[in-house]
């Protein structure tokens, strides 16, 4: 039937249409995560929380600590 | 009896790699995708955060670090990454994290107080007065109050990163 001017529709469901990503599914883990996600998160971690270098401020701030046990 | 005293202590090996890499500390265990902010989200990224690095552990570890695992009833329920400073002048508690189905059991107590014993001993055969050094997510309350209860002293915040604090324990 030819719309005419006037006619309303109304949505009765939203219809299932899938997509498959053209080269942009990745696998995600059981953390919802996928490995570059997660690598990104680790590698932050082991530049802040687990740097394993100390950065002036820190070396300073245990320097005047361990200070200040020696001084009680 | 306590949890605690079922805990089997191993060193982090080659053979670990799997349960390392499903291990979930994080509650939720889950990232989701917000839709508004246009990423993946949780509701304490400082959980993910480790639980990612626990999962990217890959050991045989370098010489200047290692892992003890916890495992109770065959199960990988604690885990602790520490090892020297570059320089090798203080040691790092560089992650501990317990197993979400093994929460509020005393396990986050008892690996904190394995670590401090075999830094001690790290530190000793050393023969140098270090102390342990550790830095936490300042949202993370729950970790606050394990290394308070352990004897860690916070330090003075971080003016480069206001997320974190210092924390020392001068394993005397």
């Amino acid at each position: 039937m030819a719309a005419t001017a006037g006619m309303t529709y109304r949505v009765t469901m939203t219809p299932d249409a899938s997509l498959t990503r053209p080269d942009g599914s990745q696998a995600v883990g059981d953390d919802g995560l996928t490995d570059g996600e997660r690598d990104s998160y680790a590698t932050r971690y082991r530049a802040t929380v687990a740097r394993k270098t100390l950065t002036a401020v820190e070396k300073d701030v245990i320097e005047r600590w361990l200070a200040s046990r020696g001084a009680k | 009896m306590e949890r605690s005293s079922a805990l089997d202590w191993r060193t982090a090996g080659p053979e670990h790699r799997a349960a390392l890499q499903s291990f979930t500390c994080a509650d939720p265990p889950r990232a989701v995708w917000d839709r508004h902010r246009r990423e993946k989200i949780h509701e304490r990224p400082w959980e993910l955060t480790v639980q990612s690095h626990i999962r990217a552990l890959r050991p045989a570890l370098p010489s200047s670090e290692n892992a003890l695992l916890g495992f109770v009833d065959g199960d990988l329920a604690s885990v602790v990454h520490f090892g020297w400073t570059d320089d090798g002048t203080q040691l790092l508690v560089l992650a501990i994290a317990t197993e979400h189905e093994h929460r509020r059991a005393g396990l986050g107590r008892a690996t904190l107080a394995t670590t401090l014993d075999v830094l001690r001993s790290v530190r000793d055969d050393a023969a140098i007065g270090c102390g342990a050094f550790a830095r936490i997510d300042r949202r993370n309350t729950p970790s606050a109050r394990l290394f308070t209860a352990a004897g860690f002293v916070r330090l003075e915040p971080d003016r480069e990163d206001t997320d974190l604090d210092y924390w020392v324990h001068d394993l005397l």
